[in-house]
């Protein structure tokens, strides 16, 4: 860490923080394409279809389809960026960072690997080190903030399509989050405290001796809840009714075009992939790895590996139920969201209360 | 590089403070409801990021969660939903102008005052903090010690204030539901 510091003339808690930077923001670019790909190519498979596959490097390499992210990141770049002449235009232009910014800032707070030390001082593998008085907080209240990315973006459209989608999606996004923050506060009772290195480090160990010491053995139905409201935040199948292209056509993106529309995607595969990693950090134990007793001789890589891995698989299951289950009806949304998910997460908490009494 | 980095950072509190009145000039300001909302979030923002200089990251935290993240989205719902320049409405939102200056002339007065009396006036015998042995003791996180001024200290004013907004949200709901009874 010194000797790169040294090279580049900063002291080594700048360097790192901007190697750490660069690590959270490349994870989601990088990973962003390819969950595309894996898309088109999973719902291909799915629905017993070959999915894209023309695409083609110098008219050869194809790599499975692979190649068609590409394509289209150039077709977005190089689109004439249209406004719709009753748009509000600076509105118009705003929605898309607004949806942007809070789906890559979530990951500020997750660790992503084990600390280590180096040169007498110990580097975490998150943004923000633990301790910050945020924790896993931080990412709740600026998942919260992408609400307003679509409410912005069906206003400004002034197409009565978004409309109804945005309206739509803040309705659920604003239910979803009562249920969500309830189960989340059980976990956070346990374990004592709201940190995610604390969450991580209390998920270590074996549970009744044969299960992973995981917050999804110890307390399945808060799972349950958190699981499905991140659906509902993350606007997709079943309660995409943001989009709902047989209802409302595009929903609140209908008039978006080239790079904004890019970026509404990639808010969308950013909220996937931030979602999958507060699952991961919550629930299935972070960068620990399953009946491990001393994290200390693992290398730090692996540690991270073993959390990417984690991930990746979360965002797959996004995409598997994507494209497994039909789309809710509005009532039977709300429904869900009010009358089964809230009872559940709040007896969830209040079994977990009753068992702390001292 | 590292010194501009340093030098902004030791200002973040100013810079922060700045930016949350120019949210609140452009919500006061804006001829579009929509526009008026968006500058409201704005300052909220700000005054999340104030708290978060200040080392009250939960409160900062809070804000962000409950101003930013809640009540604002609804407000921008119903803002949505409610046409202001076309109907009737106008007559009602836009036209209060000497009320609300005298309204903002009175809390200038009351804010004044209170800022006077904290710059100038006699320096309190004790600190505005919580009690000393919660703020001088062990590392307590903040949230720890913002729930002990809550749940201990501040007891009977914190459910004072949560009877008030019990009276309103069942007042809320009687108004919405006059015509169905």
């Amino acid at each position: 860490m010194e000797t790169l510091a040294s090279l580049l003339h900063t002291s080594p808690a700048t360097a790192w923080m901007a190697v750490k930077v660069l690590m959270a923001f490349g994870l989601i670019m990088g990973i962003a394409p390819p969950l595309t790909w894996a898309e088109r190519r999973g719902s291909a498979m799915i629905q017993d279809r070959i999915g894209p596959n023309r695409a083609a490097l110098f008219g050869k390499i194809r790599i499975l389809g692979l190649v068609q992210a590409l394509a289209d990141g150039v077709k977005f770049f190089f689109k004439e960026d249209l406004v719709p002449p009753h748009a509000n235009k600076r509105l118009f232009w705003l929605a898309p960072l607004l949806a942007f910014v809070p789906a890559m800032l979530g990951f500020a707070v997750i660790p992503m690997g084990r600390s280590f030390l180096s040169g007498g001082t110990e580097y975490h593998l998150s943004l923000l080190d633990p301790g910050n008085g945020m924790g896993m907080l931080f990412p709740m209240a600026v998942g919260a903030m992408a609400v307003y990315g679509i409410l912005v973006a069906a206003w400004s459209s002034n197409n009565k399509w978004a409309i109804l989608g945005g309206m739509r999606a803040s309705a659920q996004m604003v239910s979803y989050e009562v249920g969500l923050s309830l189960a989340v506060i059980a976990i956070f009772m346990v374990t004592g405290g709201y940190d995610p290195h604390e969450i991580v480090k209390a998920q270590q160990g074996t549970f009744l001796g044969v299960l992973p010491n995981w917050y999804v053995f110890r307390q399945p139905f808060g799972f349950l809840v958190f699981f499905v409201c991140m659906f509902a935040e993350a606007n997709r199948l079943p309660f995409d009714f943001a989009e709902g292209e047989s209802e409302i056509v595009a929903g609140f993106h209908i008039e978006y075009g080239s790079m904004k529309f890019a970026l509404i995607g990639l808010a969308e595969y950013g909220h996937i992939l931030g979602a999958s990693a507060l699952i991961t950090t919550m629930y299935l134990g972070g960068w620990g790895i399953p009946f491990v007793a001393d994290h200390g001789q693992i290398p730090v890589i692996v540690t991270f590996l073993v959390f990417l891995t984690k991930v990746i698989a979360l965002c797959l299951v996004f995409i598997w139920v994507r494209w497994t289950l039909p789309r809710f009806r509005y009532d039977q949304l709300m429904n869900l969201g009010w009358k089964k998910l809230l009872p559940i997460s709040m007896a969830n908490l209040l079994y977990f209360a009753y068992r702390m009494r001292g | 590089m590292e010194n501009l980095l340093i030098s902004l950072a030791q200002n973040l509190f100013p810079i922060f403070g700045l930016l949350a009145v120019g949210g609140a000039a452009l919500m006061v300001a804006s001829r579009q409801a929509v526009h008026s909302v968006l500058g409201f979030l704005f300052a909220m923002l700000c005054v999340a990021g104030c708290f978060l200089t200040l080392e009250a990251e939960f409160l900062g935290i809070a804000q962000l969660l409950v101003y930013a993240g809640g009540i604002v989205v609804l407000f921008l719902f119903v803002v949505m939903l409610v046409e202001l320049t076309k109907y009737k409405e106008k007559d009602i939102f836009q036209k209060q102008t000497k009320v609300a200056l005298l309204a903002v002339a009175g809390g200038l007065l009351v804010v004044g005052g209170a800022l006077r009396n904290a710059l100038f006036g006699p320096a309190a015998k004790e600190a505005l903090t919580l009690r000393p042995e919660i703020t001088n003791g062990a590392v307590l996180g903040n949230a720890q010690a913002v729930s002990r001024g809550l749940f201990a200290d501040f007891l009977l004013p914190f459910e004072i204030l949560s009877i008030i907004l019990l009276v309103a949200l069942v007042g809320a709901v009687v108004l919405a539901k006059t015509e169905r009874v």
